[in-house]
């Protein structure tokens, strides 16, 4: 565990923040990589995502002011990196806007490196399946029981907007895991 | 009941050895640590080589190229959807569930004068067809047409209950 305040003094000192920055680094990079993997699904693009958190985490600290936690500013980055690399994705493959979605199923299905069993695919694949942002938001809640304000602060969205993405998020599982068809 | 949330180690694998030598990497485009990337394989790594200032000069080059590339891709896009706007008047992909309760549960009371201040430019812009004075005064003779008697209060709550609650009727 590390000393949130006293990694926050150090990465504003010009002598030390390589140094605070590789431990940022060595404690956040599973989180945020498996943050990311369970956005992207696959680990290529995972990959090439949470090394760009962390290079714009580097070129962006002098604007981190430390008012927030180290680690909600790195999710807050992984966040609208991958949102954008979503984004990029659609419109590169000029296909329609959900159809990078529909296609995360079969994506999770086919990667080598997905071991889970049939169940856990059945949920993955459902919460693939979801809207970016209700996809989000389902990640951030129940996988990794984030309070609704701390994933407001990360993703810009108020509280109430995020509660409604969820329960849409929750019934469209529902519907997926009773139907395991996609919606 | 089966707990799904902790196992995303055992159910998404990474390549051997993945998170030190992404670290490896990563450390080496940043701080600029001349480390051994020789097992570097894909994304970023085929930019990087050991030495800090190797990997400045690619940095700029390819900001460079990719910079000209960006720009006229953002005139590009910025067209096409100008012209799909144009066309369907609104972008209809936008109109999801998620989107419309995010208006309504974020509708604070800035966005309700603001929906109510466009609705009252859009009757201040209704148009009549001109007539003279003399015909306004044929018309009004007897009648009170002024709205200066309706008050602001009784104005909203007219656009309240008449338009507002219908339009977002979902």
């Amino acid at each position: 565990m590390i000393d949130e305040s006293k990694m926050i003094a150090l990465l504003f000192e010009q002598r030390q923040k390589e140094k605070a920055f590789e431990q940022v680094l060595m404690h956040y990079q599973k989180p945020v990589y498996y943050y990311i993997r369970k956005f992207l699904v696959d680990h290529d693009d995972t990959d090439d995502v949470c090394q760009q958190v962390f290079i714009k985490a580097w070129k962006g600290l002098g604007n981190f002011k430390g008012e927030s936690k180290i680690g909600t500013w790195l999710y807050r980055i992984a966040y609208n990196e991958s949102m954008t690399f979503i984004e990029k994705k659609k419109r590169i493959a000029g296909v329609a806007l959900d159809k990078v979605e529909s296609e995360l199923p079969g994506v999770l299905m086919s990667d080598d490196l997905f071991t889970g069993d049939e169940i856990q695919a059945k949920l993955q694949s459902a919460v693939a399946a979801l809207p970016d942002k209700q996809r989000a938001v389902f990640i951030m809640k129940y996988f990794e029981d984030r309070r609704y304000e701390d994933i407001a602060e990360i993703t810009g969205t108020s509280v109430g907007a995020l509660k409604a993405s969820f329960h849409h998020a929750v019934h469209k599982i529902e519907l997926f895991m009773k139907n395991n068809t996609t919606w | 009941m089966k707990d799904f949330r902790h196992n995303e180690e055992e159910i998404f694998k990474t390549p051997e050895d993945y998170f030190n030598r992404s670290a490896a990497e990563i450390m080496a485009a940043t701080v600029g640590e001349n480390l051994d990337l020789s097992a570097s394989t894909s994304g970023i790594r085929k930019q990087i080589q050991p030495g800090a200032k190797v990997i400045r000069i690619n940095a700029r080059v390819w900001i460079a190229a990719t910079a000209a590339v960006t720009v006229g891709l953002v005139f590009f896009l910025a067209g096409r959807e100008e012209t799909q706007t144009t066309q369907g008047g609104l972008a209809l992909n936008e109109l999801n569930d998620e989107v419309l309760h995010e208006v309504i549960l974020e509708a604070n009371d800035e966005l309700f004068a603001e929906y109510l201040g466009a609705q009252l430019d859009s009757i201040s812009f209704v148009t009549e067809p001109e007539e003279s004075v003399q015909q306004q005064n044929t018309r009004n003779e007897g009648k009170d047409v002024s709205f200066d008697h309706v008050t602001d209060e009784e104005l909203i709550r007219y656009l309240t209950e008449e338009d507002f609650d219908h339009d977002l009727d979902f």
